[in-house]
């Protein structure tokens, strides 16, 4: 069943790659999680995981963001190899799971941060111009204004998304996008398949203010209190 | 290279509920060094369980989309 926010949303298309974007629309929206799940890993995390960064925990908070577009589904392999093709550049080596990149509606993968920012300059070459989303941008568009758990609601559904079942690695790739975990707003994937890179780079500081409520946040500034994080440091959510 | 990174960079990662799949279950995965190749981890949209890439890290887990504010 569609709900009415699906119902309602504008939809557009990017001319340079064909891609849907859906409007979501501006607002304040419930940013993070406050639930126990977090405190457990943070004193039984692994060893090899910097303390500093299990404790970069992202606490409830109410943030505003402006109206943005943001693309329906996940880029494909096919848009991706148009845009490797018009501007000559190989492909990424292929996973086992797409041989070839032979599965075109595919998510791509094996991209890194600055591939995909090479893409979206590409895609902005038809009077749209796109970006990766923010990480705020990235959630909003996944669960919605009312702080869900999942994009399609708070209880947890296998069936609703293509992850792993019983063992790492069973789902045995990835899939055709644009059919499970759709959100309020009518996104694909917002859960599973692909974690998915986002544009903010790495603050560890910027959520440490739980009530705040900012607008449009772009988590831009560098964390540089760890060396080897420098300029190359960014997010991915996985979402 | 740290060993974060280095583990990191050879699959994925980790991120997970507890409340979901339970603390041994999260701890035995990121073990594992990834294999999430499906996206894999229930909760898997909340930023509360982040981690962070190196921008020139290709994976077979990482995807993307695109935004605009136009």
């Amino acid at each position: 069943m569609r709900s009415e926010a699906q119902e309602s949303a504008q939809t557009r298309i990017n001319p340079q790659d064909s891609a849907e974007m859906i409007y979501i629309p501006a607002g304040d929206f419930l940013m993070g999680d406050e639930d126990e799940g977090l405190y457990i890993i943070q004193r039984d995390h692994p060893p090899w995981i910097p303390s500093e960064l299990v404790g970069n925990n992202n606490p409830r908070h109410t943030v505003r963001l402006s109206g943005y577009w943001i693309y329906k589904n996940l880029v494909t392999v096919g848009i991706y190899k148009r845009f490797c093709q018009e501007i000559g550049m190989p492909m990424p080596a292929a996973p086992a799971f797409n041989p070839n990149w032979s599965r075109e509606d595919h998510p791509i993968v094996n991209v890194s941060w600055t591939d995909t920012m090479a893409c979206c300059q590409w895609a902005s070459q038809a009077g749209v111009t796109v970006s990766l989303p923010t990480e705020a941008q990235w959630e909003k568009a996944a669960r919605g204004t009312d702080g869900r758990k999942y994009p399609w609601g708070n209880r947890w559904d296998a069936r609703k998304l293509w992850c792993s079942k019983n063992e790492p690695g069973d789902a045995g790739g990835t899939a055709s996008v644009g059919k499970y975990a759709i959100s309020p707003y009518g996104l694909t994937d917002m859960a599973g398949k692909v974690w998915q890179w986002c544009r903010d780079w790495f603050d560890q500081c910027f959520w440490c203010s739980p009530a705040a409520s900012v607008a449009d946040p772009e988590n831009q500034i560098m964390f540089t209190n760890r060396g080897k994080c420098g300029r190359n440091t960014c997010a991915c959510r996985n979402q | 290279m740290s060993e974060f990174t280095e583990r990191i960079m050879r699959g994925g990662g980790w991120y997970a509920s507890v409340a979901d799949v339970g603390v041994d279950e999260i701890l035995q995965r990121s073990r594992h060094g990834g294999g999430w190749y499906g996206g894999s981890v229930p909760d898997n949209f909340r930023a509360s369980r982040r981690f962070w890439f190196l921008a020139d890290v290709r994976s077979d887990v990482n995807g993307f989309r695109c935004a605009s504010k136009q």
